[in-house]
């Protein structure tokens, strides 16, 4: 679809959905299929405004950050992207935007969610098989025991994040290239880019945050993640009114002495102190002066030099 | 080499390229000298014939250094290129405006051909409708599809079985010996009807979506008819020389009988040659 087509089908979808804004009747309309993860979602002038405003904000980084890449020129078979869904609520929250964005015909792409059980005991394996089938989303629900590798190998004092996180990613790659996806799709937020570019600063010795998209080492994987943008409290506001079934990890958050809930804790307190300060400061993350900061592989500092007077002299 | 699905989707992308930014803005727009007779009155070129062939041959080779491009405008300057062709390895084969008559008299039913030929087989076929948008496509054993200007894909299909009296269908003059000629045209008078859009592309399209039932070539091109031929077999269809021989690339006076079953040439070939 060419991009006068995505304008006017956008354009045909704003006019739906300004007319059932307008709806104020109380018996609510049946909506498409591909919208049916909104069918109980309030129909307050709050939760419109919340739903624009992370629809806006994951439109502004899949073009800010190329993500769509040419998928708009694909004829004959669409791009597939896997969309990583722990069950929390920032990757539902993503999902629905981008089966909202893909109803309105601006993500050409086929979605296809998937869950990494990673066998926690007591994960209740029901919930969201049972949720993605009741809204027809296309899903992959993969079981692979990490759980106990991590509590074998981790020592007792450190935390399991490292190697949850690696095992869990290798597993989310393999079954992308099974799917034949291009791309792997991560629900990082703005408080997440945040807490990790101050984990980097603090302990890790350099200035950098999350990717917002990235090819992984073996070169035949996209990852990336749409939701830079969006605040973490505007997730979790959505969530709770669309009644998301959370489905809490127990493996992380059990750990005490992470320093990515320090970090949290600073940037709130820092929020709180000073409002608006991570919308700055997501916005300071796309503004580097290379000239200001002190890594000459980002400016040629030796180049810098006054004029001789000789070459004041040289003609023109 | 094989091409891969982003070979095909750049294929796309370079027939779509060629219609919006060297033939269309011709369409139309052609003057008295950017029209020639080539063999007569009927068989015309045009400056955008030359100009998407030129165009898509370049970038072919600019990708695929290695393939063989076989177009109809550059055998027409030099026809050794379909004597010589051994189609072995990776071939192009384009018409880069099927329906040229069409096309030179402003008629909006012309399209961009693209076969694609390895080690002699017809492995992909490509017909590109520049004015509706859309594309019919074929890869040897995965079917026939038609993707429209929306992209929305449907699978091609053909008439059903139906008795001769019944049929429609399209015999080419082009190449056509004088007394086997009049046998075809007298005995279609037995069927319900013929047409001519002086344009393949647009009949193999009608026949791709059931409209018409079989189509007749005395004399074939690589161009005009390896892309079409493997839509129809894609799409269940029954292709066959005169003779009842395979159809290939290397065949030019053999004739062609495309039926939508091999049961329905049977009876076509049987009843237009009695």
């Amino acid at each position: 679809m060419d991009q006068n087509q995505n304008v006017q089908h956008e354009e045909e979808n704003e006019a739906a959905l300004l007319a059932s804004e307008l709806d104020i009747s109380e018996e609510r309309q049946p909506l498409p299929d591909e919208l049916s993860i909104f069918q109980n979602a309030p129909q307050s002038t709050n939760f419109k405004k919340l739903r624009k405003r992370l629809i806006k904000n994951t439109r502004q980084a899949i073009e800010d950050f190329s993500m769509l890449n040419g998928a708009h020129n694909r004829v004959l078979e669409k791009e597939k992207w896997l969309i990583g869904i722990s069950g929390g609520k920032d990757s539902y929250g993503m999902l629905a935007i981008l089966l909202e964005l893909k109803w309105r015909g601006l993500l050409p792409v086929e979605l296809l969610a998937c869950n990494l059980d990673q066998g926690q005991p007591n994960f209740p394996k029901h919930i969201l098989p049972d949720y993605l089938s009741h809204h027809n989303i296309p899903h992959r629900i993969e079981y692979e025991d990490t759980y106990s590798i991590v509590k074998e190998k981790v020592p007792e004092n450190a935390t399991y994040c490292a190697l949850c996180s690696r095992l869990r990613r290798g597993n989310l790659y393999r079954v992308a290239r099974e799917e034949g996806c291009t791309a792997l799709i991560l629900g990082h937020h703005r408080e997440d880019l945040l807490e990790t570019f101050y984990l980097n600063f603090f302990h890790g010795g350099r200035l950098a945050s999350m990717s917002p998209k990235l090819v992984n080492d073996a070169g035949d994987l996209l990852v990336m993640r749409p939701m830079v943008y969006c605040a973490e409290d505007d997730l979790q506001k959505f969530s709770d009114q669309m009644q998301f079934p959370i489905i809490p990890c127990d493996l992380c958050g059990s750990q005490d002495g992470l320093q990515r809930n320090a970090m949290k804790d600073m940037i709130n307190d820092i929020e709180k102190r000073m409002p608006g300060r991570k919308e700055r400061m997501i916005r300071a993350l796309a503004n580097i002066r290379p000239s200001h900061m002190l890594d000459k592989r980002l400016f040629d500092f030796a180049s810098l030099a006054l004029e001789t007077e000789e070459e004041n002299n040289e003609p023109f | 080499m094989n091409l891969s699905n982003d070979d095909h989707e750049w294929l796309i992308a370079l027939m779509k390229e060629v219609s919006s930014e060297v033939i269309l803005p011709h369409f139309r727009s052609l003057s008295e000298d950017d029209i020639k007779e080539k063999k007569d009155p009927s068989d015309l070129v045009t400056i955008a014939d030359s100009k998407a062939e030129t165009f898509i041959t370049a970038r072919l080779m600019d990708r695929f250094p290695q393939a063989n491009i076989i177009g109809e405008e550059a055998v027409s300057d030099d026809p050794n290129l379909l004597k010589n062709a051994n189609y072995e390895g990776l071939n192009f084969i384009i018409d880069p405006i099927d329906g040229t008559f069409n096309f030179a008299n402003g008629v909006p039913l012309f399209s961009v051909i693209l076969a694609v030929v390895q080690d002699g087989k017809t492995v992909t076929g490509f017909i590109y409708d520049p004015v509706m948008k859309d594309l019919l496509f074929a890869e040897s054993g995965k079917g026939a599809y038609k993707i429209d200007e929306k992209g929305t894909k449907t699978k091609l299909k053909l008439s059903g079985a139906k008795p001769f009296e019944d049929m429609t269908g399209q015999i080419s003059r082009h190449g056509a010996e004088e007394d086997l000629l009049k046998t075809l045209l007298v005995n279609q008078t037995k069927n319900a009807g013929c047409i001519d859009f002086r344009c393949g592309a647009q009949a193999f399209k009608i026949m791709l979506s059931a409209g018409i039932d079989y189509m007749i070539y005395p004399q074939t091109s690589p161009w005009d008819h390896l892309a079409g031929d493997l839509l129809i077999r894609e799409a269940g269809g029954y292709t066959a020389c005169f003779d009842g021989s395979p159809y290939g690339c290397k065949n030019i006076h053999d004739g062609l009988i495309i039926a939508s079953s091999k049961e329905m040439w049977n009876v076509i070939k049987a009843e237009l040659w009695a």
